[in-house]
């Protein structure tokens, strides 16, 4: 009787030793998942292809067709300003002309288009807007063309209008900074970089309202 | 008598010549030699001569990088000339931490050594040959020189010197397709040239969409210089050389299996052996047993052996089957905690994207790629677009390779992976209508039934990315870094202070409370994401 209990015993044993060696982690690291549906449901979340989707293996028609998807033509975000500027040579003159920083600037917008400036320009354009990034320092991207200093003669349109579909080289920048945050680099450009003064503008309306009466 | 004269004339005519050359090469070998001991007694300690950083700048290409007369100043007396104003001086101040380069007491003409040996650092290693080649030769290549300097700075930004278009044409045989006096002519002007009816100039004009090509402030000099660079360029030794670095790297590799291999062989010499001593065993015990007298009737079979071992000793053995088992039920436990949790998870992705190159050493900000990060519930993957901001120029025709989960893969057939992608033609720049998407394998998966927004840690809480994705510049191929479990996620909240100052919500609700809760959760200086309710259920499941 004892020996029989003893023999089951070490059979577990054995049982046990084997599955905790085998469960080891699956391929590059990917742990076993327990009721899986817990962490991939069926329903639809960011960045899955339909067609993968759990219970829908192989449905042909879906695959391929991710979520992550383009809206319908015309589609608007809400709070977008539809641009009326062409990406051609017209367009950016038009745009120089006639488009002005729709934001009065303060220090919070200066700070903010700091921030921005180091996230989205500073590796081409450097810290000091000389062109000077670290891709020109390391021969990525050949010495920029535009660097930002006093008297550079582009206007806030048509930097607007350059980040916004880009121009030479550079690409455009609308899918990853909104209006805002375009107009709120302007704003720093402007004021740190070419030493201008931010309310000028301002300035200008009130001495023309001055002037009128 | 004359020709003799003559002859002797020559000879001593060209051992002088000889002899100036050897005095010349001498001489400027010298000139480095003091240059290098100049560098390493007063600069080597905190710049190399390469790009590298060490406590100061990389040197190499300083002189393009910046005027002699401002690299004079900054040697001499770098605080001078920070407090002067000066841009670039105030951009390195800044950058090193506001460490000052201390003033080195150096003539100028010690100085110009030193950076005439930081321009060519390799030099009294391969002696320059130029001396001996006719002086036309060196002359050619010193145009080329200044030619690639003006090029870079000036025309590199729109055209290439091969065949392919970057936003103007490439510029490979320009000189058999255009007369030279034209081209002296749209280069200063394109505009103008234009407007006077040439039948070449209307075309390009029309065929780059009517975006004139602005005018350029070079002199005729400068337009031959540049001409003669695209006609001959010179060979980019370096890429290759950086190749073959690369490629040697990548060769020592410990490879799993062959530790494997070796460990069964081991396992079979030991079983062979415990059969043969068994064997002997078996032999020798017969024979004491015949010298005896006696019949021998041990255990025969190695399996018969350890059953008598086994029965002799139940104590041992039940000891070790009790270690045996509760040892393997811990083991089963710790298996069922990593259930789900997927840390250390590396999967290699279609396009093999190195993060260290792109936020390493290029120091790419998070943000640029993952802009959505900021402003909603997903990081994002980057559509290709954002790849093509860059890779549109970088295509990788240079030949660079790079390192990926310990292989050595070419840029080039990874960047035209994101061209194949969107049916993009890199030769004439357009995009065809039959993209198709590319299937990232996604790494960081939350349960469905957890809400978590990027926007809210991010924006809101200024956390940083590498707080839960890890030393991402570091990795080439990124892997899961934090275990993404409920108690890694309450115990960040429980001791990660809120970025209350200055948030006009945050006064507000303070100014609103009771005392008895100022008391109990403003009581310490520190406001946690617990406090504020980082600890509630339905803040995460709903």
């Amino acid at each position: 009787m004892k020996r029989k209990y003893l023999n089951t015993l070490s059979k577990l044993t054995i049982v046990a030793v084997v599955i905790s060696i085998t469960s080891c982690k699956e391929k590059n690291g990917l742990a076993p998942e327990y009721m899986p549906d817990m962490y991939r449901s069926p329903s639809i979340e960011t960045y899955v292809d339909y067609g993968e989707l759990r219970g829908k293996q192989g449905d042909e028609q879906l695959k391929n067709k991710m979520t992550a998807r383009q809206p319908v033509e015309g589609t608007i975000p809400r709070g977008y300003i539809p641009y009326g500027y062409e990406n051609t040579a017209e367009g950016y003159i038009l745009a120089g002309e006639n488009l002005k920083n729709p934001i009065p600037y303060t220090e919070e917008i200066g700070k903010k288009g700091k921030e921005l400036y180091g996230m989205f320009c500073v590796h081409c354009h450097g810290k000091t807007g000389q062109g000077d990034g670290i891709l020109v320092e390391r021969e990525k991207f050949p010495p920029l063309p535009v660097k930002f200093k006093e008297g550079l003669d582009i206007s806030e349109g048509k930097m607007f209008h350059t980040i916004t579909y880009g121009k030479g080289l550079m690409g455009s920048h609308s899918s990853q900074l909104n209006q805002n945050e375009r107009w709120e680099l302007v704003h720093y450009i402007r004021t740190d970089f070419m030493k201008e003064n931010p309310n000028k503008i301002v300035e200008e309306v009130t001495q023309e309202a001055e002037s009128i009466q | 008598m004359n020709k003799i004269i003559k002859k002797v004339k020559g000879t001593i005519l060209i051992k002088m010549s000889f002899l100036y050359i050897l005095f010349l090469f001498t001489q400027t070998s010298s000139y480095a030699q003091e240059g290098k001991d100049l560098f390493k007694a007063n600069c080597a300690a905190c710049h190399s001569v390469g790009a590298n950083r060490l406590v100061g700048p990389g040197l190499e290409g300083v002189n393009d990088r910046r005027a002699q007369e401002w690299l004079l100043s900054w040697t001499k007396n770098s605080a001078d000339l920070i407090a002067s104003g000066d841009a670039d001086a105030i951009a390195i101040f800044e950058e090193y931490g506001k460490i000052p380069m201390p003033p080195q007491s150096l003539s100028d003409e010690e100085i110009l050594k030193i950076f005439d040996y930081v321009a060519n650092p390799n030099a009294e290693t391969t002696p320059v040959k130029e001396d001996a080649t006719p002086v036309a030769g060196g002359e050619v290549s010193e145009l080329v020189l200044k030619g690639e300097k003006l090029f870079k700075a000036n025309c590199a930004a729109c055209h290439s010197i091969g065949d392919n278009k970057v936003v103007g044409p490439g510029l490979k045989g320009i000189h058999d397709r255009r007369e030279r006096e034209w081209l002296g002519k749209w280069i200063v002007n394109s505009a103008d040239l234009i407007a006077s009816g040439d039948a070449d100039a209307s075309a390009i004009f029309e065929e780059y969409n009517k975006v004139p090509m602005p005018p350029q402030p070079v002199n005729e000099d400068d337009i031959d210089a540049i001409l003669a660079y695209i006609k001959t360029p010179p060979q980019a030794a370096g890429t290759a050389k950086e190749v073959a670095e690369v490629a040697t790297t990548g060769e020592a590799e410990g490879d799993s299996s062959v530790t494997m291999i070796i460990l069964i062989v081991i396992a079979v010499i030991l079983a062979i052996l415990l059969f043969i001593l068994n064997k002997s065993r078996v032999s020798i015990a017969k024979l004491a047993a015949e010298k005896e007298g006696v019949p021998f009737n041990g255990p025969v079979s190695l399996m018969d052996a350890c059953k008598l071992i086994i029965s002799n000793n139940k104590g041992v053995v039940a000891a070790i089957v009790i270690v045996l088992f509760f040892g393997g039920l811990v083991k089963l436990m710790d298996g069922a905690m990593v259930i789900g949790v997927h840390t250390g998870y590396k999967p290699e992705q279609p396009i093999k994207f190195s993060h260290k190159v792109h936020a390493g050493d290029n120091k790419i900000d998070c943000n640029y790629c993952h802009s959505s990060a900021r402003h909603s519930k997903t990081s994002g993957i980057p559509s290709l677009n954002v790849c093509m901001n860059c890779h549109k120029f970088v295509d990788g025709s240079s030949g660079k390779t790079f390192m990926y989960n310990g292989e050595e893969y070419s840029m080039e057939t990874e960047v035209k992976k994101i061209y194949a992608a969107l049916d993009y033609d890199p030769s004439t720049q357009k995009y065809g209508d039959n993209p198709q998407p590319v299937k990232w394998i996604k790494v960081h998966n939350l349960p469905d039934h957890v809400f978590y927004s990027h926007q809210q840690h991010v924006t809101v809480g200024k956390q940083k990315c590498q707080t839960c994705h890890g030393p991402v510049e570091e990795m080439d191929v990124v892997e899961q870094y934090s275990p993404l479990t409920m108690k890694w996620c309450i115990e960040c909240h429980a001791e990660t202070g809120v970025a209350a100052a200055g948030n006009g919500y945050y006064d507000e609700m303070h100014s609103r409370m009771t005392e008895e809760y100022k008391e109990k959760w403003l009581g310490d200086d520190k406001l946690t994401v617990e406090e504020i309710g980082g600890w509630e259920c339905a803040k995460c499941h709903y």
